[in-house]
């Protein structure tokens, strides 16, 4: 058994290094970005490579090699194709969940200025806004009448978005200094330095426009990550005055606190997307029940807690202490590269 | 049977209507763009839309639609997603076709600029320069020195490349006029969204800039054509394609030559050989060839042109025999497959 591992210094695999150290599991160290990476892998029985929304490179090739990996050379990938298609991107994951009928907040894409207008005359308000890509509720915002819509249709198919906006990141900074979450330094720094090399280059997001509904009354949402058959959960509180919890960092981790429901939710949703690992935001809808915003493969290390302890598919809680998600993850990917 | 067509008049759908009426096989025109778009092909059995890359907001959606129409509804759809995931992509198209070991001409991909300058200091040229998107030849530039190469990757890290220029479009287009492949009026469109700068058009206004990478590949001397192989199934057509004046490229040139007799059963050969390890209902190759005559591959899309399908005298079938017939019209193989497919489903 042997693992080909794409190293990137504070992402998953400084993790699944170290398992594979502590467990005598043989792994190599591969180059993902390099013009031989398929001749890397061909020794291996796995890849491994916890890509990033925010890094322009993983962006431009990270799916695509992945299939390849996976379906022509028959390598196990982490993350794998069905689990990482429709990463950072909220128009697939639209399709998806129509497509199984998810119960999600309502979106509707416009490939069409005149489309988009007409639309927006005839719905109620607010609504939310959002590309396509971004996490921890970067390019999300809520529009409150038809004034403000109309302007981000006429800025979608004309300028466009960038993804990385300088302005936006200066504003969150500001909002995690307020909260002494950052040193001052940190946010002056956000103000002078230009976006670093891996977020320059992204592209501009231009020709669409994706509004979702509203779901009022939530001053919280709920982050599940599951793997396999394990869940972690977390109750992520709201930015201050805002509607929107993910990335505010003040996330609660008492078991207490998070309904059932929630869990037995995730776990369904997540037996019929057949996905190796999959973080779920959701809200509550008018009748109390659990309704999904969006999904990712992977999440942040702020969106669970090491000591909190974990549910299985059984929906029992397990007290745990020193939880490691990569763990789980390395732990499912050497199970199916051994059954293979 | 029920086949839900994405129509777009001037594509493959126009023949496909024509095909389902003049069969009595019931189909059903269906918006890809709509919001209900799930809803609409609910009750159908396949799913076709000929999608392209020219039009902008195919590029936005269309394989992520049809991933979730084929694997998620279980509706066969034209074209699946093994047939066009890597379709205008040649950064996916280079992992695959290096993994299936398939006669690739050796393409480089760097995605820091450091990385890009120090090759090219060691490299030789003329190289060719691609971006990852783009048919017709667009977006292909021969690169004959370090210098210009330079200027190319200090392009790509910084401000990124347009993928269209409308100056090359119209100089594309009056070559098409020139050639009677379209009419003044559709010459004259597009020089007026040049000089009055209006907002952009439907098809080419919102394609983000290029950014991040480049891509080279080697540059195969001493071929005055290239040839185009078009597998459907189980058959083949061809065509030879002489390259532009005084350029290198052959690809949207226009100067086909159909004759069955000047294409080399090789080419044939290789390109239902390569389609036997990618399964895709169909694929185009164009192919080069190299000091010893061998077969080189340069990109593949899942579709060709439609415009000039009447000029073929016939096609192969994968034990290489040549059968003549009028107008081998490849969009009733095409439609003809996914049939068979719903069949045997």
């Amino acid at each position: 058994m042997k693992i080909a591992i794409h190293h990137r210094p504070g992402s998953y695999s400084d993790l699944w290094i170290e398992y594979c150290q502590k467990h005598n599991i043989q792994y190599k160290i591969v180059d993902a970005y390099a013009n031989n990476i398929l001749e890397q892998v061909a020794d291996c029985d796995a890849f491994m490579w916890h890509f990033h929304h925010n890094i322009y490179k993983d962006y431009l090739f990270a799916k695509q090699l992945i299939y390849v990996i996976e379906k022509q050379l028959g390598k196990i990938c982490y993350p794998n194709h069905d689990t990482c298609w429709h990463f950072d991107d909220k128009v697939g994951q639209k399709y998806l969940f129509d497509s199984l009928h998810i119960h999600a907040a309502p979106s509707y894409i416009f490939y069409k200025r005149s489309e988009a207008f007409d639309w927006i005359n005839q719905t109620s308000f607010p609504i939310v806004f959002k590309l396509r890509s971004g996490a921890a509720s970067k390019n999300v915002l809520l529009v409150e009448n038809g004034t403000k819509a109309n302007k981000l249709v006429t800025k979608s198919f004309d300028l466009g978005f960038q993804r990385n906006s300088h302005w936006n990141r200066v504003a969150k900074r500001w909002e995690q200094y307020k909260r002494g979450n950052c040193t001052l330094k940190w946010f002056l720094k956000g103000i002078i330095t230009p976006y670093s090399y891996k977020e320059r280059f992204s592209k501009e997001e231009i020709g669409y426009v994706y509004f979702q509904d509203f779901i009022p009354n939530n001053n919280y949402d709920i982050r599940i990550y599951i793997i396999g058959n394990r869940a972690v959960v977390a109750k992520r509180m709201n930015r201050e005055s805002d509607f929107r919890a993910s990335g505010s960092h003040h996330a609660l981790f008492d078991p207490k606190l998070i309904d059932i429901k929630y869990i037995k939710t995730g776990f369904n949703i997540s037996r019929r997307l057949k996905m190796q690992s999959i973080a779920f935001d959701f809200l509550l809808d008018a009748n109390d029940a659990p309704i999904l915003t969006e999904i990712s493969y992977c999440c942040g290390n702020k969106d669970y807690s090491p000591n909190a302890g974990y549910w299985t598919d059984d929906l029992q809680w397990h007290e745990c202490q020193n939880i490691n998600i990569c763990d789980w993850i390395i732990e499912d990917v050497i199970e199916k590269a051994s059954t293979k | 049977m029920k086949i839900a067509i994405h129509q777009r008049q001037g594509s493959y759908s126009d023949l496909w209507i024509d095909y389902c009426q003049k069969h009595n096989i019931q189909y059903k025109i269906v918006d890809a763009y709509a919001n209900d778009i799930l809803e609409q092909v609910a009750d159908c059995d396949a799913f076709m839309w000929h999608f392209h890359h020219h039009i902008y907001k195919d590029c936005l959606f269309a394989k992520q639609l049809i991933y979730v129409i084929e694997k998620q509804m279980d509706i066969i759809t034209y074209p699946d997603f093994d047939t066009c995931w890597h379709f205008d992509d040649k950064i996916g198209q280079k992992y695959l076709l290096e993994a299936i070991n398939a006669p690739l001409i050796t393409t480089y991909i760097f995605y820091t600029r450091q990385e890009a300058l120090d090759w090219i200091q060691h490299t030789t040229f003329p190289k060719v320069f691609k971006l990852s998107c783009g048919a017709s030849a667009s977006n292909v530039q021969l690169v004959k020195s370090c210098k210009q190469a330079k200027r190319i990757i200090n392009k790509a890290f910084s401000r990124g490349i347009k993928t269209f220029i409308y100056l090359g479009l119209i100089k594309e287009r009056y070559s098409k006029y020139k050639l009677g492949l379209v009419s003044f009026r559709a010459l004259l469109g597009l020089i007026k969204i040049w000089i009055l700068r209006i907002k952009p058009d439907e098809y080419h206004g919102f394609h983000p800039k290029e950014i991040g990478y480049v891509y080279f590949q080697d540059f195969i001397p001493n071929n005055n054509y290239d040839i185009r192989v078009l597998v459907i199934g189980n058959r083949a057509i061809a065509k030879k394609r002489l390259n532009r004046k005084n350029d290198f490229r052959a690809s949207g040139s226009f100067n086909n030559i159909f004759d069955e007799n000047q294409i080399d059963l090789k080419y044939i050969k290789t390109a239902f050989e390569i389609n036997k390890k990618l399964k895709m209902q169909s694929v185009a190759f164009d192919f080069l060839q190299n000091s010893n005559g061998e077969p080189l591959l340069t990109e593949i899309s899942y579709c060709s042109g439609i415009k000039n399908y009447k000029n073929y005298s016939g096609y192969w079938t994968a034990d290489l025999q040549w059968h003549k017939c009028k107008i081998p019209d490849f969009c009733n193989f095409i439609i003809e497959d996914v049939i068979a497919q719903i069949k045997d489903k």
